[in-house]
């Protein structure tokens, strides 16, 4: 009999993949045949032959090294924005049956499969498949991954799970995901029993890593489409902080060295403070207005393996892009994998999930 | 002599010598003939076997003899197959003239760094690559692309800028100076100034070195070595990229960092170096120091023919800080009676514009004999009835009297050409266009005086600090990734090297904070602790002058609120708890790492002005008393801090220990990377450090003496 349970969150961001991909790679690792299922996916990008996929699907797709189909795994794919007019409320029901024969033809085989859901436990409602819904449709439990935030995240928590049972769904318990190493110790006390006192399984207390959500110099580079001229050995470093070069070169000297993980921003005609920053430690350091740099401090970025990137955007521009840039785990990311399983594997009860 | 065979080599090959005119490899070789080089000289060139009548071999191999010195001007791929063949042949030293290395970037560092390993597997030294070549003026070699061969004297020009270096040349021919040696640095990747000084240092005749650099490759060498030369042969340094924009402009032109110019300025007054600001004061100053001794003190006699121009001399004198005393009264008073009786015999001595020779030749005799002068400036004006020539004879014949007064010139109006100007130059009497230069280089010979009569002191090793309670403050917080600490953490650290912090403690609940209240006393000072929140006062997180527990425990939630509003993000480890103790003057002691020469200490006026008024002074570590106190009566805060309108004087002396701790600390611990004690109270007796900030490096850094 395949296991199956269905993942999802009350918010984006919560670590809803992470901890998927972590249950899909632990169960492999028991010995399971495990299959990965996406109901209902966002059309976030195009593939090759310009079709709409699910970024996040394919990524783990990739990942665990599926060999089903792309339209198997993920058949329903909601275009952003604007969709209403593709699903009129007649198709309701061939929706629902196209989504269980899917998951029929996926599961066959498996021993357990991970269902991802969308990212907010309500998506799906338009045509009468919100998260709950299909859960039961498919026979999974669902497990409720949140990021915890404050107290008010209680309140979520609980309306999520009333909603759940509502609608008929049978919720395993929930994960809180992100929890700084100051609010661990209340969390555990007074948070995990308040809920547990109203019949909410915690299943996991995931501390915070900044590693994990930060973005990478490679996310970066590919989000402002620029050119790496030094430094490629640099991509994987973690960005925490931006800083905007245009100071003298003892002022850039001075804030490049209190900032952590940062990305320089500045033009090519300031060598000094490109100097000044792979002096001072930064992760990367952004060029702007396609202006080169001095090819002297390249032999030097190398050494350093701090990653410089010549853009042709303006620095307002620039900086625009990356903080609207949300990283994420990609294919081949094995550190940033590496991380995530042990951080799930020491903090959740996964073999009461599994 | 350290690089013996480079300034006096017995033979030299040039590899890339050529028949084409317009080759640097043809240049270089008529320079090396033409020049009169003595020795043996090697062209080698595999398509000749003979070259502007010398015979040519194809490689340095097939030289008959041995060959001390090579000069490598072939294209730059091929220069590391030369540099083996050359190591083979058992060359001692390299002078690579080609460019296309570092310079250009990836490949040509790469190759640059093969040259090096090269070199050093055959224990040859190298000059360059990338360079104009060197001089050795006595041994009349001409070994570079610079046609000009200056005069031989007595000084050595080190320039990091060839072009810079072409046009001292020709400058040196101009005005008469002569040369030891000129080498120029080119990419230093071997041999770097440091190298060349130590070299100057131990040639005989060189008596003053003359640098122009824009950048050192090891700060604390090049300090050591200079320092240990200064004392008995002048360094004279331009250094390029002071400002903002010229630190910039240096950036581009070498591809590394360029050290701020506090830490340089610092660096050279620790090296004993006498800095030029402009390319005309580092030639006024070559000179007056390679042709006449330094003044024992800073008393000037200034002898003059024209009013005028001797008032705006002594002008210029006292704006130098010079001192323009009288004659002794037996010696006043033979001058007076042999001038008419409108002249004047008081300082400056106006012989009058009719003089001839002989009044000046009175003058500068007396000023010879006097015990007032140590001095003598020359001014003359190109009046009708000047004998300038036989003036000019009179100054020589004084100057070569050796009697320890340099005897500077300022024959102004004349032609470069003229007799007077060309009898000075030929000996050795120099000569200056404006009172004002002279005056200039008078102060700058001054203070080489002054700066190596004084005893050197020690920069002091405290015994009372806890090296290992302050490894583990900073480990702590490198475990949690953090650069920055917090408050807290900063003031223990200061605690572990004897800086005076105040009585403090971390409270976690307000019940807590009144129990540490009432241990250390009322009234107290709450801050908030957080990692990120690095200004607290300017967000509310600061409550001073807290007298009982009901205002305590008020202002606690408050100022837990007040963060958490400013800043939501921010992580609260606790509310500190601090004495308050009563304000005194405020100043600042900071330090910072510079990348080149360590750590830099600062130290001005504190107090919440201080960005604005910017009263600061540098010294580099290691700090000695000396220094620390030559700090801070640079600035303007020390005659605050000797007391004002009655005010007592504040405790400078322990202010002056905890700029040597704080050296001390840089020094041992080598992850700080930046340090501020800002304010530090100096009260009447001690001082407090009040609010320190402490920030360390991104890599665990090992070493230091602990």
């Amino acid at each position: 009999m395949t296991k199956s349970i269905y993942v999802t969150s009350t918010h984006k961001l919560a670590g809803k993949s992470l901890a998927v991909l972590f249950l899909a790679l632990k169960a492999r690792s028991k010995g399971s045949r495990v299959g990965y299922f996406k109901p209902i996916g966002i059309g976030s990008s195009l593939d090759a032959g310009g079709h709409l996929v699910d970024e996040d699907a394919e990524t783990m797709r990739k990942i665990l090294d599926l060999q089903e189909s792309p339209d198997l795994i993920c058949p329903v794919t909601l275009p952003r924005d604007q969709f209403l007019e593709s699903y009129p409320a007649a198709d309701d029901q061939k929706l629902a049956k196209r989504i269980v024969a899917s998951y029929k033809k996926l599961s066959e085989g498996k021993d357990v499969v991970l269902i991802e859901g969308p990212d907010r436990l309500w998506t799906g409602s338009f045509a009468g498949l919100p998260s709950p819904n299909v859960a039961a449709m498919l026979s999974a439990r669902l497990l409720l991954v949140s990021a915890f935030q404050d107290d008010s995240t209680v309140d979520d928590l609980i309306h999520a799970h009333d909603y759940c049972k509502q609608k008929g769904a049978s919720v395993a318990g929930a994960i809180l995901t992100r929890i700084s190493a100051e609010r661990m110790e209340r969390t555990k006390r007074v948070i995990v029993p308040y809920l547990e006192a109203r019949g909410l399984s915690v299943l996991g207390t995931v501390p915070e890593d900044r590693k994990l959500g930060a973005l990478t110099v490679r996310d970066i580079h590919e989000a402002i489409d620029g050119k790496i001229l030094a430094g490629k050995e640099g991509l994987h470093r973690t960005i925490q902080n931006y800083l905007v070069g245009a100071m003298t070169m003892e002022s850039a000297m001075k804030y490049f060295r209190r900032a952590e993980d940062e990305l320089v921003i500045t033009g090519g005609d300031r060598t000094d403070i490109i100097l000044a920053a792979m002096e001072a430690g930064a992760a990367a350091i952004v060029l702007t207005g396609n202006l080169h740099p001095s090819i002297k401090i390249l032999p030097r970025a190398d050494d350093m393996a701090i990653p410089i990137i010549l853009v042709a955007h303006d620095t307002f521009t620039t900086l625009a892009i990356v903080q609207s840039t949300i990283g994420k785990i990609k294919p081949g990311d094995e550190g940033r994998i590496a991380i995530a399983r042990e951080l799930f594997e020491r903090n959740t009860r996964v073999n009461e999930i599994l | 002599m350290k690089l013996e065979s480079m300034f006096n080599p017995r033979s030299v090959a040039l590899i890339g010598a050529s028949r084409d005119p317009n080759k640097v490899g043809h240049r270089i070789l008529r320079n090396i003939i033409e020049g009169g080089y003595g020795g043996v000289i090697y062209p080698i060139n595999p398509e000749a076997t003979e070259l502007l009548g010398r015979r040519c071999y194809a490689n340095i191999g097939d030289a008959p003899g041995p060959v001390d010195l090579a000069i490598v001007c072939v294209p730059a791929r091929v220069v590391p197959l030369v540099a083996e063949e050359c190591g083979r042949k058992g060359v001692r030293s390299l002078v690579v003239i080609s460019a296309g290395f570092s310079e250009t970037g990836r490949e040509g560092t790469s190759l640059e760094r093969q040259l090096v390993q090269l070199c050093r597997s055959y224990g040859m030294r190298m000059q360059g690559p990338n360079c104009l070549g060197l001089l050795s003026v006595h041994g009349k070699l001409n070994a570079s692309f610079a046609s000009t061969n200056p005069p031989a004297g007595n000084v050595a020009f080190i320039s990091q800028s060839g072009a810079l270096g072409s046009t001292i040349l020709n400058w040196a021919v101009q005005h008469g100076a002569g040369f030891t040696n000129f080498v120029s640095l080119g990419n230093e990747a071997d041999l770097d100034a440091a190298d060349f000084i130590e070299a100057m240092a131990e040639d005989e005749r060189t008596r003053v070195i003359a640098l122009y650099i824009e950048g050192v490759k090891n700060g604390d060498r090049f300090i050591q070595v200079a320092r240990a030369v200064t004392p008995s042969k002048p360094i004279i340094a331009l250094k390029a990229g002071t400002t903002d924009v010229g630190i910039r402009a240096v950036s581009s032109h070498t591809g590394s960092l360029a050290g701020s110019d506090a830490a340089f300025a610092a660096a050279f007054r620790k090296a004993g170096i006498l800095r030029v600001d402009t390319m005309e004061e580092l030639f006024n100053l070559i000179l007056a120091f390679e042709a006449q001794p330094v003044p024992a003190g800073r008393n000037v006699l200034i002898v003059t023919n024209g009013g005028g121009p001797g008032i705006l001399a002594a002008d210029a004198c006292d704006k130098m800080g010079l001192e323009l005393p009288l004659l002794e009264r037996p010696l006043l008073e033979k001058v007076e009676a042999q001038l008419p009786p409108q002249a004047s015999a008081h300082n400056p001595i106006d012989v009058l514009g009719d003089a001839d020779e002989k009044r000046y030749a009175l003058a500068l005799e007396s000023a010879l004999a006097s015990n007032t002068a140590d001095a003598i400036v020359v001014v003359l004006t190109p009046q009708a009835m000047t004998p300038q020539d036989k003036v000019a004879e009179a100054v020589v014949q004084a100057s070569s009297r050796s009697s320890g007064k340099p005897i500077l010139a300022v024959f102004m109006g004349l032609d470069d050409r003229s007799a007077a100007i060309q009898v000075l130059r030929k000996n050795n009497v120099p000569n200056y266009l404006y009172p004002e230069q002279a005056a200039g280089v008078l102060r700058a010979m001054c203070n080489y005086a002054e700066m190596h009569g004084r005893a050197q002191d020690e920069a002091p090793r405290f015994a009372d600090v806890d090296d290992e309670s302050a490894r583990r403050v900073i480990a702590a917080v490198r475990r949690e990734g953090r650069v920055n600490l917090t408050t807290e953490e900063s003031m223990r650290l200061a605690n572990t090297y004897r800086i005076p912090v105040p009585t403090a403690a971390i409270a976690t609940s307000r019940e807590e904070a009144a129990q540490l209240a009432d241990r250390i006393g009322y009234p107290v000072v709450l801050k908030v602790v957080s990692p990120e929140i690095i200004h607290k006062t300017d967000l509310g997180g600061v409550v001073l002058d807290i007298k009982n527990k009901e205002e305590l425990e008020r202002n606690y939630d408050l100022v837990i609120q007040r963060m958490r509003v400013a800043m939501p993000q921010a992580t609260i480890r606790g509310v500190l708890v601090q004495r308050m103790y009563p304000s005194a003057r405020e100043v600042i002691v900071g330090a910072v790492r510079d990348p080149q020469f360590g750590p830099l200490l600062m130290f001005g006026l504190g107090g919440i002005y201080v960005n604005f008024l910017r009263d600061v002074s540098y010294g580099l570590s290691p700090l000695t008393e000396k220094e620390a106190i030559g700090m801070i009566q640079e600035t303007k805060a020390y005659a605050l801090l000797r007391g004002v309108r009655g005010q007592p004087p504040s405790d400078i002396g322990s202010v002056v220990d905890v700029m040597l701790r704080l050296s001390h600390l840089m020094t041992q611990l080598k992850e700080v990377v930046e340090m501020e004690i800002n304010p530090l109270f100096a009260y009447e007796k001690g001082c407090l450090a009040v609010d320190v900030r402490v920030t360390i490096s991104r890599e665990e850094v090992k070493g230091g003496e602990g």
